[in-house]
């Protein structure tokens, strides 16, 4: 009876995860093994007919200018913003943690751009941000700092770091909430202690809340690489990938290649390189944070 | 019952539920692949689906409203989209068979990706309209609507061409500028005497961030420097460090280090950026555009509502920069197929037969979205127009597209691509060699059979 019982529990067990199965299966795994078909195919995304070329889609794409363009701009772009974002979200959220007037308020308008649609964002950047008319620019002029009025967008040399601004202005709000909700997760005796012993503001930053919340930086750096991986919305709509191929990023390309170029096979390819990098640099996240974790 | 069965029997059934869901997509799309309606039955209304860029929804509602009209049993179903969203859309849709069953087409590089797609159309023309029916549509035209294999798939709805400059002439006027600039030396007058008595005007806004408006500015320069030319690279005829091109990048190089395009151009797009935040606004006197912009200072048109609204406009043929004279470069701007595997192909038709020589073409013609793809079709909303500037440039535009030198868009989307790219390069300080090798490496690998 044990025995038969056991069985059960243990099929039962395979039935309560079915419907997520099902689910990611349809709409996850298909995609993912398509995708990778895909890439070993000539397919212009519309007929019917795809034709096996074996690996000619990664030799291409391996050979392409723009998709190491693309790479180099992601890497910096993650650099960039994950550690920016993490650092301003941290000071924010301890400040507000101080409880100062008005931090209710704050904490709201922090937050608000994370949850405004990309193209609102972008649609009001674009306007901040323009050579002649926009507001960033005359502002400057006013101050008589002339020189520093530069194409925010239209210039190669400044638009990756305008993409990059706008980003950290959009997500700034959420490395700080995750940071406020663990920060009310440390104890006010811990601080009350420090304090005690004479522990300065910086030092108590780095010594005790740094170390405390390193859980929610590790949450935010993988989200990180997951969101610069899957950046698209915000560059499309800025800078479209340009001028030339200057702030192409890896998402940017693949809907190029697909959308605009009729390329299936080597949209996917890239697609598939995207998903090995994801997989790579979040392994590597998990070992490195798992290894903190012991040395604890 | 036990709670450990009542949760097992609702894990059960909502698997079961799953699996059912999964099972009813699979059989949508079967339907929809094999389906055997060949349309409605006598009496009852058919609908047809229909998406496309053009017409806009002003204009759909009244076209579609008399098609309708005509063909009670007939309904149609209109999307439309943004001509980038009309793109994703329709790739989607038409890889999972669940395309429209008319659609609208672009000439060249998209008709040809999706020539296997579409029904052929010549042998339902003929059997609808009889032999000779080809000289009922503008000679150009009708050349632009077959695949590379020669099978026509689509009829053009209307034309369009490029490079035109749209102006204000009430800022020309207030600042002393009677004459529109016909070459390059008066264009760089017109543009000093704005930057000198305009109040901070901005004498000309160009969307250079748009790749698609870049090659057309490439294929009307390189038109002025060595005519046709770039018509043979793009069939990989000639290389793309040709002189033809040298001279044609040099000259696009120049408009930037002259400043005839505005500071930051690369970095706007010319919809919605430069068009309304700068012409429409009456921060700038000129704005490159296409012909199809001619039409807009119609009552109830993009002018409405805009700081310029009251302000007289025309429209000017790109001066000439090389040293050939500016011609237009035209092509086929919207046109329509039928979906091969569409349920509805009869009522399709219909609906095509009217956009493209009905009702429907004198009803595009009056919006003046594009120049009429039927002979003969005149333009009857010209007396709308508040200003005779603006009469004026129907005329300009209509008689440059009539007198195209050649087509404007290309065949090939990565060429177009790495044209563009190139030219935002070069414009950026890249050396132009460099550029035009990048756009030939491209060119190589291009399969063109």
């Amino acid at each position: 009876m044990t025995g038969n019982r056991s069985v059960l529990s243990g099929w039962r067990a395979y039935l309560y995860v079915l419907p997520i199965l099902v689910l990611s299966g349809l709409f996850l795994y298909y995609c993912i093994g398509f995708t990778v078909y895909t890439s070993f195919h000539s397919w212009n995304g519309i007929d019917t007919d795809m034709k096996y070329i074996g690996f000619d889609n990664y030799i291409k794409l391996f050979d392409d200018k723009s998709y190491h363009i693309a790479l180099r701009n992601n890497l910096i772009f993650f650099v960039c913003t994950v550690g920016v974002q993490a650092a301003l979200g941290l000071m924010l959220a301890v400040l507000l943690r101080a409880k100062l007037k008005g931090h209710a308020i704050f904490r709201s308008v922090y937050f608000i751009p994370t949850i405004m649609a990309p193209i609102i964002i972008a649609a009001i950047f674009r306007i901040i941000m323009d050579t002649n008319f926009g507001s960033l620019n005359e502002g400057l002029r006013a101050m008589g700092l002339d020189f520093l009025a530069v194409s925010w967008l239209g210039d190669p040399k400044y638009a990756l770091m305008s993409i990059i601004i706008v980003n950290i202005f959009e997500w700034m709000g959420f490395s700080m909430t995750l940071y406020y909700s663990a920060l009310l997760a440390i104890p006010d005796e811990i601080y009350e202690s420090a304090k005690i012993d004479g522990s300065g503001f910086w030092r108590t930053l780095f010594k005790i809340t740094v170390p405390l919340v390193g859980g929610t930086t590790s949450t935010l750096v993988i989200l990180g690489i997951v969101g610069s991986l899957k950046t698209f919305d915000i560059v499309s709509l800025l800078t479209g990938g340009g001028p030339g191929r200057s702030t192409e990023f890896l998402t940017t390309y693949v809907y190029k290649k697909a959308i605009e170029e009729f390329n299936g096979g080597m949209s996917a390819a890239a697609g598939v390189t995207i998903l090995i990098i994801a997989l790579v640099l979040a392994v590597l996240q998990i070992q490195y944070t798992n290894r903190q974790q012991r040395d604890l | 019952m036990k709670k450990g069965s009542f949760k097992f029997a609702l894990v059960l059934a909502l698997s079961v539920c799953l699996l059912l869901t999964a099972a009813a997509c699979g059989n949508k799309n079967a339907e929809s692949n094999t389906g055997n309606n060949g349309g409605a039955a006598s009496g009852e209304q058919e609908t047809v689906t229909f998406w496309s860029w053009v017409p806009t929804d002003v204009q759909a509602e009244k076209a579609i409203a008399a098609f309708e009209a005509a063909n009670p049993n007939i309904k149609v179903d209109y999307w439309r989209g943004e001509q980038t969203d009309f793109q994703k859309k329709l790739q989607v849709a038409m890889a999972a068979n669940e395309g429209p069953d008319l659609l609208g087409m672009q000439v060249g590089g998209m008709l040809n990706q999706y020539a296997n797609t579409l029904e052929p159309i010549e042998a339902l023309a003929d059997k609808n309209w009889g032999a000779g029916w080809q000289d009922n549509f503008v000679k150009a035209s009708i050349d632009q609507v077959k695949a590379t294999d020669g099978t026509m798939v689509a009829l053009p709805l209307n034309l369009t061409g490029q490079e035109f400059v749209l102006y204000n002439k009430t800022i020309f006027d207030k600042l002393g500028i009677t004459k529109v600039p016909a070459t390059y030396e008066e264009w760089l007058s017109v543009n000093a005497t704005i930057r000198e008595k305009g109040d901070g005007i901005v004498p000309v806004a160009f969307g250079a961030k748009d790749i698609w408006h870049d090659v057309d500015m490439f294929v009307s320069l390189s038109n002025q420097f060595a005519p046709g030319k770039i018509y043979e690279a793009e069939q990989g005829k000639l290389a793309w460090t040709d002189q033809a091109f040298v001279d044609t990048m040099t000259a696009w190089s120049k408009l930037f280090t002259d400043k005839v395009m505005q500071d930051g151009a690369l970095g706007l797009s010319t919809y919605p950026d430069a068009r309304d935040q700068y012409f429409y606004s009456g921060k700038a006197a000129m704005f490159l555009t296409g012909s199809w912009h001619a039409g807009f200072s119609l009552p109830g048109g993009e002018k409405d509502g805009t700081a310029i609204e009251n302000d007289e406009t025309g429209i000017f043929l790109l001066p000439q920069i090389g040293p050939n004279e500016a011609r237009a470069v035209a092509s086929v701007d919207t046109a329509l197929s039928i979906n091969k595997s569409s349920k509805h192909k009869e009522a399709a038709w219909k609906l095509l037969e009217f956009m493209t020589q009905g009702e429907g073409q004198q009803i595009m013609a009056d919006f003046i979205q594009g120049s009429p793809a039927k002979v003969g079709v005149q333009i009857q909303s010209l007396d709308q127009f508040k200003f005779e500037a603006e009469r004026e440039g129907i005329k300009t535009v209509n008689d440059a597209i009539a007198n195209a030198i050649g087509k404007r868009l290309l065949d090939y989307p990565e060429l177009t691509n790495a044209i563009g790219v190139a030219m935002q390069d070069v414009a950026a300080g890249k050396s132009i060699e460099t550029a035009l090798k990048d756009i030939q490496k491209v060119s190589d690998g291009i399969d063109r059979n």
